[in-house]
């Protein structure tokens, strides 16, 4: 029986080893700009979600993913925590006052106060993400057992993921939409199981947050500047 | 051999009671106690007013508790944070701020008298909105008086705040009470940015200071009809019949 299960075993992990990148995706990345974005060494970027008064809220591990992203390498921008530019810019970047589009902006600028808090955090551009990864459909059945002789898994599953997001980029200096970056990521991922579960996972989220990052670091740190 | 596997095997029976104890303990609700994240200091210009801060004792006390249909047991206990939050927001918005216990008449000096209670808490967990957000919202209702006693207008101010919990280790009690502190700086945000909309503020009828140690005559029309801004879900200002006197 022990024998059996190791060979199934072999023959599950073969399978995973032959099938395990098969899992599929489509990546689809627009940017609307015009010009890279010059930022010099003392500015700063600062990286919002959307507010959950609006609607769903970006998840916080992605987020954090595009961070990771772009505060790493060569030409690593300087990131401002969100918290604390939101805290900095207290009461007016919270989630039911902060801009809902760059035209809100200017109001918020003509206020002195705010204008000379925003100019002392050395902020320079504020990116606002948006969007989410969905399931949208799925299906199969998978059902796993456990008994004195052991335990296993059989069946089939499979379920769709789509992750849709987009980056805005406002320009503070300019009071102007300076950019933006949509990204669409659709995959398909399966798990079989025969004993153990083979786990095909189409990572959409991972890959939006690669693709998002890479044009992000292209239209803002590709222009990084040296000088005041 | 017996013998050497008992004592590893009791062990693990006591290992397993505790986390069974701790799953179904989990299956039963939850006790939060908020503590106030502490605000930043408001980027606003204070009201050059004094005003009298009272804060009603089923605020300071405030403590929701619920039992779900599922027999789970919840109690919230959001009271003394709100008081700090109401308190450091006042301090934002006016130069000068005094406290007014409950029962204590209006001091002299003061420009006008802010009365605070909490209405009511809800909560709503995963489970309910299918969703892996935990949210609260806390109804404050706002009173405010001139210098004279007479109440000028009374508000209702609801607030929200949402939270995911980030992991199964920082538990639903975390969530929860990041919701409520969320939704304790959401009033605080409200209060700061459209308090002046919302109370005898309106249409600018910013009053005059009060001098120093001397009371002010009572206002013969003092009644304020400026209605709430349409946009704003702060709620309807209701405004009382000239006049009413409540201290």
């Amino acid at each position: 029986m022990i024998e059996l299960t190791s060979r199934i075993s072999f023959y599950s992990l073969f399978l995973m080893g032959l099938f395990g990148l098969s899992a599929c995706s489509t990546s689809r990345t627009d940017l609307t700009s015009n010009d890279p974005l010059p930022v010099y060494d003392c500015e700063s970027v600062v990286f919002m979600a959307r507010s959950y008064h609006t609607g769903i809220q970006t998840e916080i591990n992605f987020t954090i993913c595009v961070i990771d992203s772009l505060d790493s390498g060569r030409n690593g921008i300087n990131i401002m925590p969100g918290e604390q530019f939101v805290d900095a810019m207290y009461p007016w970047f919270e989630p039911r006052t902060a801009p809902n589009n760059i035209s809100g902006l200017p109001k918020l600028m003509n206020n002195e106060l705010i204008a000379r808090r925003m100019r002392e955090t050395g902020v320079r551009y504020v990116v606002w993400l948006d969007g989410n990864t969905d399931r949208p459909n799925g299906g199969g059945s998978l059902s796993c057992a456990a008994g004195p002789g052991g335990a296993g898994c059989f069946g089939f599953a499979w379920w769709e993921s789509k992750s849709d997001y987009d980056a805005v980029v406002w320009d503070l200096e300019d009071g102007k939409e300076a950019g933006n970056i949509a990204t669409t990521v659709s995959g398909t991922s399966y798990m079989p199981a025969i004993v153990i579960p083979i786990p095909m996972i189409a990572r959409t989220k991972a890959t939006a947050c690669k693709d998002l990052s890479v044009q992000l670091k292209d239209f803002i740190a590709g222009a990084q500047t040296t000088g005041d | 051999m017996i013998k050497r596997l008992r004592e590893p095997l009791r062990t693990l029976r006591r290992r397993c009671g505790a986390i069974a104890a701790t799953l179904a303990l989990a299956g039963c609700g939850a006790t939060v106690n908020v503590p106030l994240t502490p605000l930043p200091d408001a980027l606003v210009e204070p009201l050059p007013l004094t005003a009298g801060i009272r804060m009603q004792e089923t605020l300071t006390t405030y403590r929701h508790e619920e039992t779900l249909p599922t027999g789970e047991e919840y109690a919230i206990n959001v009271g003394p944070a709100a008081e700090l939050a109401l308190s450091a927001t006042f301090e934002d918005m006016f130069a000068r701020t005094v406290s007014v216990p409950v029962g204590e008449p209006v001091p002299n000096g003061i420009d006008l008298l802010i009365d605070s209670d909490i209405d009511a808490l809800e909560f709503a967990l995963p489970s309910q909105t299918v969703t892996e957000d935990y949210a609260v919202w806390i109804k404050f209702k706002f009173k405010v008086y001139d210098s004279s006693g007479a109440l000028q207008s009374e508000f209702p101010l609801p607030a929200y705040g949402k939270a995911t919990r980030d992991s199964i280790v920082s538990g639903q009690n975390a969530a929860l009470t990041s919701a409520a502190n969320l939704a304790l700086r959401d009033a605080a945000v409200l209060l700061l940015t459209r308090f002046h909309k919302q109370s005898l503020l309106a249409g600018n009828q910013i009053p005059e200071p009060a001098p120093e140690n001397e009371v002010l005559p009572v206002a013969e029309d003092r009644a304020t009809t400026q209605p709430a801004e349409s946009e704003t879900d702060v709620g309807a200002m209701s405004v009382p019949p000239t006049g009413e006197q409540f201290l």
